[in-house]
């Protein structure tokens, strides 16, 4: 168990500046069996109006509206998280996370790279954990080859990406394999920027597994949102009038605070 | 009914003038076009009626109770009656609705239900739309002209008065209203159905909105009027589809939608006719299983008649569908407006064999059905009567009770040889006489 100290905000900046400004962000980290967090702090602005919801996956969103032309646009959230990467997510299985989404779809690719991977031993998770270790080895983490928008499928005929590509490759593979996966967005120590990883349904609950860096989740990553993939977990959404040069700034910090007794 | 046959010219010169248009993509251009109308009305009887209102209020029930189910507790799924796989991995199926619970219960609040009867009379079931069927318009329109052409005829005829379909749409909105105006949403002028959404706002009294007049704030959805004032939305009868609806939860390259309408949707803000979601419930694999629905819900056995479909994902039915291919209707699930529907016995001996395996391949993206004999109708062509394939959609509103839409949009296809009656295809229209007694 440790306690972690996360801080997280983006900046836009917008020349000119836009007006008619929706958004949607999905920033918050929410308590589990695995996280308790405490909000210490959090901001959107500017906002004329600023509400917190919950979606169809179960993450908290910050949806509002800002009408008046703005040229600057940021938000943050600053908290803490006692983290027990020991325990376990239990909760019912959604079956949408049986099935392909989608980023996610069984093509050839997928079904060859399965099946190079030869017989998978053990329990799902050990299974889940072969995958993750297969896929590791046999991509590489260059950014700049993939977009937001790359499948699985297309990521691994290049056998290169960022997490996001390492992310959705497993949840086909693991899905494939009859292991129900989703794809995890969160933050992790020593990263600047949001993190992307896998959960996989195993007896009654969700383990993590972080395919990027071939771990299994632990005390050092504190989980946002979740969802079939990368689409149902997108950070911030926003859409507005304007022509303009969009630029953006994220930053993340995310320390270890433990006092030393409690580890 | 002579009297209104020689209006026919006249009735479509009208039909134009009023921009009873129909819109077609075809090699990504929009072509608009007329959808021609033909005098002789599809007449069905009283006592025909009756049994059809009871099997369609009767069948709307059973899938309003399944949408329900699918986005909540999944009992059906649970129980074996429909295999998870024809919900969560259809396309129609959307997590983003998970746990909504719309305004009264209610998701599909305009079905339209098409049907084909044979030639033995009996009718059967061809389609469920509880997306946004429309159609509703054209039968509308075209009796108000007829009217005009030939006045005593409906009297003369025990015709049930049509016209009340706005007041029909007026009252089921109202009934699930949140509380604020009602609006008609349309993408614009260049969608398929824009005369439909024009006539039913004028008619039933709704604001006509486009997206850039709603706007969604404190979780509430916002009009905003030509004075610049802006009026709490409490019931919006959307015609786009649920991809372009909210580019936050869905498609978001989306410029048509409304920014986080489902948040405010989700939050009880807003009543949403249809319901997000509902094509899990008119997917063809679905189909499938309505009959089976009636029971499950409704403890009731079905009075309207699907028609003999088989699911190639089911092994018995996949043999047979291969050993009578060539007798039979494939239906590629996905598709819709008279696309991705194939003939068997269209088929090169070639193609045959390629379906085959098709099939074999993805057997849970097709359905296969025999043909229906069709009972023809008659049109008028250089002033003779000629038989035509015809079906009818008829339009089911469900508010506080569910009632059937005493008409309905009876299409034909224009072409001798075809049974593809979609206006997206070319067919025409006729009136759709219920008979009072």
């Amino acid at each position: 168990m440790r306690t972690l100290r996360f801080l997280y905000r983006t900046s836009f900046r917008f020349q000119p500046p836009i007006f008619n400004h929706s958004f949607a962000i999905r920033c918050i980290p929410v308590t589990n069996q695995v996280q308790k967090i405490c909000i210490e702090g959090r901001y959107v602005r500017p906002a004329d109006s600023l509400n917190e919801v919950v979606d169809g996956f179960g993450n908290h969103v910050f949806i509002g509206h800002i009408q008046d032309y703005h040229q600057y646009f940021e938000y943050e959230v600053v908290g803490t998280a006692q983290v027990d990467g020991m325990q376990v997510q239990k909760e019912p299985l959604q079956l949408m996370y049986k099935y392909p989404s989608k980023y996610t779809g069984y093509t050839k690719e997928i079904r060859e790279f399965y099946k190079a991977i030869g017989r998978l031993k053990g329990t799902d998770l050990e299974k889940a954990v072969t995958i993750m270790q297969y896929l590791h080895e046999h991509f590489t983490y260059v950014s700049g080859v993939t977009d937001i928008y790359t499948t699985a499928a297309e990521a691994l005929k290049q056998r290169e990406g960022v997490c996001q590509d390492y992310a959705h490759i497993m949840i086909a593979l693991c899905k494939y394999a009859g292991i129900p996966a989703r794809y995890v967005v969160g933050l992790m120590i020593g990263e600047g920027s949001t993190h992307a990883w896998v959960e996989v349904y195993v007896d009654g609950g969700w383990y993590g597994l972080d395919p990027t860096n071939n771990l299994h989740i632990d005390d050092y990553y504190v989980k946002i949102a979740h969802g079939r993939d990368y689409d149902d977990c997108i950070v911030d959404k926003g859409q507005f009038n304007g022509i303009t040069n969009q630029q953006q700034q994220v930053y993340v910090r995310v320390e270890d605070i433990t006092e030393k007794d409690e580890k | 009914m002579q009297n209104l046959v020689d209006h026919t010219v006249e009735i479509n010169k009208l039909l134009a003038r009023y921009g009873v248009k129909f819109g077609i993509y075809k090699n990504q251009e929009f072509h608009e076009q007329l959808f021609p109308f033909d005098a002789i009305p599809r007449v069905i009887t009283h006592e025909e009626y009756s049994e059809l209102e009871k099997g369609l209020i009767q069948r709307v029930d059973a899938l309003n109770a399944f949408l329900k189910d699918i986005y909540s507790e999944k009992k059906i799924v649970k129980d074996n009656v429909v295999p998870e796989d024809f919900i969560f991995a259809s396309s129609g199926y959307l997590p983003q609705c998970e746990g909504i619970i719309p305004p009264k219960g209610i998701y599909s609040h305009i079905s339209g239900i098409d049907l084909v009867q044979a030639k033995d009379k009996s009718w059967y079931i061809l389609e469920d739309n509880l997306r946004i069927p429309s159609g509703a318009s054209y039968p509308l329109i075209a009796r108000e002209l007829c009217r005009r052409a030939a006045p005593g005829t409906f009297k003369e005829n025990n015709v049930v008065d049509n016209r009340n379909y706005h007041k029909l749409l007026k009252e089921t909105m109202d009934y699930v209203n949140c509380g604020g105006i009602s609006v008609i949403m349309t993408p614009g002028r260049y969608n398929a159905a824009y005369f439909e959404h024009s006539y039913l706002a004028e008619r039933s009294g709704c604001v006509l909105a486009m997206y850039n007049d709603l706007f969604v704030e404190k979780n509430q959805l916002f009009y905003r009027d030509y004075k610049g004032e802006n009026k709490k939305v409490g019931v919006i009868y959307r015609r786009i589809s649920d991809e372009f609806l909210d580019p936050m939860s869905f498609n978001s390259e989306s410029v048509i939608g409304v920014p986080n309408l489902m948040d405010v949707y989700r939050a009880g803000n807003v009543a949403i006719v249809n319901a997000p979601g509902n094509g899990i419930a008119d997917d063809k694999g679905i189909y499938y299983f309505v009959p089976k629905m009636i029971k499950y819900y409704l403890n009731e056995e079905p009075i309207l008649k699907n028609a003999p479909t088989y699911l190639p994902f089911y092994e018995e039915d996949r043999k047979y569908v291969l050993d009578n291919l060539e007798k039979l209707v494939i239906k590629d699930v996905a598709e819709a407006g008279g696309y991705g529907v194939v003939f068997g016995s269209d088929l090169s001996k070639e193609k045959l064999e390629d379906m085959k395996q098709l099939i074999i391949n993805e057997s849970r993206r097709f359905i296969a059905q025999e043909v229906i004999d069709f009972l023809d109708l008659d049109i008028m062509e250089n002033g003779e009567p000629v038989p035509r394939k015809a079906d009818l959609r008829a339009f089911v509103l469900s508010g506080k009770e569910t009632k059937v839409w005493a008409s309905g949009l009876t299409r034909f296809s224009r072409n001798p040889d075809s049974f593809v009656v979609n206006s997206s295809q070319g067919g025409g229209f006729k009136d759709t006489w219920v008979l009072s007694r």
